[in-house]
């Protein structure tokens, strides 16, 4: 077993030059007295990404190689003393740590007044990286919340590294090395199994990097998320900083979780020992949501400027949105027409208009391609294009488009006064995160609605009663119209009041899910959903009832006022009872996170072997704030 | 026709052999290649993972090629933005189509757009071609 053996002779070399370096740690502290406080210096424990003190310290990374002392995971002065000493060491041993460690080495020499370096050192690959990634610029990378993947719900964040000097042009941009941190996935794993190691940490997080024009692609291109980017205020040096810390956590692995050590937690790491007085982390601990980790950036003065990079899907709708109805009318008839019907029935207008025509509508076919069919028809409009010559450059984009930092804040805290047919009390409402349609959309995407951990409480005579608590909550209502067909639906799980007589009300947990349409009526939306759900309660006949539903309703989402007119309908066939709900919610937003409401809920309960039906009716005032 | 410079390599002839000098190195996209449908998405897709083992030496996908050479890298980013490049030379401009150029290290970027955009059916013969075929049929084009 020549393996085995060369671990253990590997091991004991370690052991051996450990020890070494213990027995030397009283000669370290009066060679480098400066030392004693270095294990408190806030890069050295960013540098080493420890948190907490004393016993309770301990560092994030999960990676053996990442540590040169056994104990380094959870002591920041034997990791330090293991640094010093194994970078005095002229042995090849030593060089390695150096070439390991570069940022380490930067802290040491800058904190001791000490070289490290040695003539002699040869890093081959570092060197190559570092010249490879001849970068002055930093950006953050937003691609906006993608409700179809679990991951990505909340949006997600990376890294790209520019030289800027080289070119002030976006022609650069798509090269450059994007930075990214993920939890490394088998492609094939399904879904739930994927939230449930997702959220309790299965997964191993890797940073990678890769052409940034490969995650526009998937980004943009693919899940057609809109993507905005951050410029960094990075000097030269908070720029070197970055590069050598980022090179230490080369191959290094992480546990991922995707609520709290996730890609926008880690990114924040890493900059943390950029400017290590900052404690970026620090509010991020229990969750940490892409966009709020933006503000935080925002609010200590990180960004410079922000760049939007819309995906495909906007791209085409600034695109048909700039033209008149009839012209967009032709636009939408590329679908279903042939190439030269289509260039036949444009061929009437000047040549800038047949170009903005054109434009658009290949935008259109680019958005629903795949079979060789509808590959050579975008080809054949291309070569059409092409003909035309450039014409003019730009058509009018929408102005003012509201970044998503400076939408609502996600955490929502409601109170108010509701009142039914008999009696008046309280409301209380927390939600941990993150929009719903009833909030403030400026900054948010119209039709889409993503709560997570939301509970509602109310009180009635000094009676404290939940009355739902919602886990996930998700609604996809984007509109359909003559150019893109979209499936709308919604998913919602928890725990919600039922009622079961007059005296009886319990919380049942439930699953129900509807898909269908959403169409425009002028500035509202109107919905129609069909579905199903799953209900639990030991107070039913059969503790599970599952059963179909109907949903439909108008949504309006306006700066200052959003509102929802809905009704719902369950069916219970086990109990041959339905449950009917009317909702009309407004909100009136008086400030970028503080809004008032007034909402109307209305529950009918029908049984119709027994010829109940009941009604329970209600009005709600209320305020609520963002934080 | 004004002739523009193009490839700041010499080694032009040997343009077909792309794939062949670099084994490991693929351009297997075609223009317009589908992707998969939504429900992919819903279940699978882009969970913000990365699979494999992935160093910052070898940069994911473009294991096995010299990128130092501008036509491999050229070729490579052609092979991820098939749809742009071609939008972009039709249009005669854009963002894709600065980027070719700037990796092909071509200095008279109008003209590049100009001449691409007049011999478009030239450089994209057909909806099954590949990156390698657009660099080479660009080539041609531009050497006249």
């Amino acid at each position: 077993m020549p393996v085995i053996r060369l671990i253990v002779v590997f091991a004991i070399m370690m052991i051996a030059h450990y020890s070494h370096a213990q027995t030397n740690t009283t000669t370290l502290f009066s060679t480098y007295p400066a030392l004693q406080e270095l294990q408190y210096h806030p890069r050295w424990l960013k540098l080493v990404h420890y948190k907490g003190t004393g016993k309770q310290q301990e560092s994030l990374v999960d990676d053996e190689q990442f540590f040169l002392a056994p104990t380094g995971k959870t002591s920041a002065q034997d990791e330090l003393l293991a640094t010093l000493s194994f970078a005095l060491q002229q042995t090849e041993q030593g060089q390695r740590s150096r070439c390991r460690f570069p940022a380490r080495i930067k802290f040491l020499e800058q904190n001791l007044n000490i070289s490290l370096k040695k003539s002699s050192d040869v890093c081959p690959e570092f060197e190559t990286w570092r010249a490879d990634n001849n970068v002055d610029t930093a950006w953050l990378i937003f691609p906006s919340a993608y409700l179809n993947s679990p991951s990505s719900m909340f949006g997600h964040t990376l890294l790209r590294l520019d030289k800027e000097s080289k070119s002030n042009n976006r022609g650069t941009a798509l090269t450059a090395n994007a930075v990214n941190y993920a939890a490394n996935v088998d492609e094939q794993e399904n879904g739930f199994l994927y939230a449930f190691k997702g959220l309790f940490g299965g997964y191993l997080g890797y940073f990678s990097m890769m052409p940034y024009y490969k995650k526009v692609k998937e980004y943009s291109r693919i899940e057609n998320r809109d993507i905005w980017e951050y410029k960094l205020n990075l000097n030269a040096e908070e720029m070197e900083w970055l590069l050598l810390h980022l090179w230490e956590l080369d191959q290094i692995r992480f546990d991922y979780y995707f609520t709290t050590q996730n890609c926008s937690y880690q990114l924040l790491a890493l900059l943390d020992v950029v400017r290590p007085d900052g404690n970026l982390t620090n509010h991020f601990e229990l969750i940490a949501i892409p966009i709020d980790t933006i503000r935080e950036l925002k609010q200590h003065n990180w960004i410079e400027r922000a760049v939007f990079r819309p995906s495909k899907a906007t791209e085409f709708y600034d695109s048909v949105n700039a033209l008149p109805h009839e012209q967009q009318d032709h636009v939408a008839s590329v679908k279903s027409k042939s190439i030269a019907d289509f260039i036949t029935s444009i061929d009437h207008y000047d040549l800038q208009t047949q170009i903005d025509i054109t434009n658009a509508s290949y935008k259109l076919l680019r958005l629903d391609k795949g079979t060789k069919k509808a590959r050579r028809k975008a080809l054949t409009l291309l070569r059409y294009r092409s003909r035309l010559g450039k014409g003019q450059t730009d058509i009018t984009l929408p102005v003012g488009r509201i970044k998503p930092e400076d939408g609502h804040e996600g955490s929502r805290f409601t109170v108010g006064t509701i009142a039914n047919e008999e009696t008046a009390g309280a409301l209380l409402d927390y939600k941990i995160t993150y929009h719903g349609l009833d909030d403030p959309v400026s900054g948010y995407a119209e039709g889409a609605h993503i709560n997570f951990l939301h509970a509602q409480a109310t009180v009635f005579d000094d009676t404290v009663k939940l009355q739902r608590f919602d886990v996930l909550d998700i609604r996809s209502l984007a509109a359909s119209d003559q150019f893109i067909d979209r499936l709308a639906w919604q998913v919602k799980t928890g725990w919600e009041r039922k009622v079961f007589n007059q005296q009886e009300q319990v919380l049942v947990a439930q699953l129900q899910a509807q898909f269908g349409k959403v169409y425009k009526l002028g500035k509202f939306n109107w919905y129609a959903l069909l579905g199903g759900h799953v209900e639990h309660s030991d107070r039913y006949t059969n503790p599970y009832q599952a059963g179909p539903n109907v949903s439909t309703g108008l949504f309006h989402q306006g700066n200052h006022y959003v509102t929802e007119v809905a009704f719902k309908a369950f069916y219970y066939p086990d109990e041959d009872s339905t449950r009917q709900h009317w909702y009309w919610n407004n909100t009136w937003s008086y400030a970028r996170n503080a809004s008032f409401g007034i909402e109307l809920n209305s529950t009918n309960y029908s049984d119709t072997s027994n010829q109940k039906n009941e009604a329970y009716n209600s009005l709600t005032l209320k305020t609520a704030f963002f934080f | 026709m004004k002739k523009v410079k193009l490839f700041a390599i010499a080694a032009v002839a040997s343009l077909p052999m792309l794939a062949q000098a670099n084994p490991g190195c693929g351009f297997g996209s075609s223009l317009f290649e589908g992707e998969e449908g939504t429900l992919y998405h819903v279940i699978a897709a882009t969970t913000n993972g990365t699979s494999g083992n992935q160093t910052f030496g070898m940069t994911s996908g473009t294991l096995g090629c010299d990128t130092s050479k501008p036509i491999v890298a050229a070729a490579l980013f052609v092979n991820d933005n098939m749809d742009e490049v071609a939008e972009n030379i039709a249009n005669g401009e854009g963002e894709a189509l600065l980027t070719l150029a700037t990796l092909l290290e071509v200095e008279a970027t109008d003209e590049f757009a100009v001449l691409a955009q007049q011999n478009f059916d030239q450089i994209f013969t057909s909806e099954d071609v590949t990156a390698e075929e657009v660099i080479v049929n660009l080539n041609q084009v531009v050497q006249g």
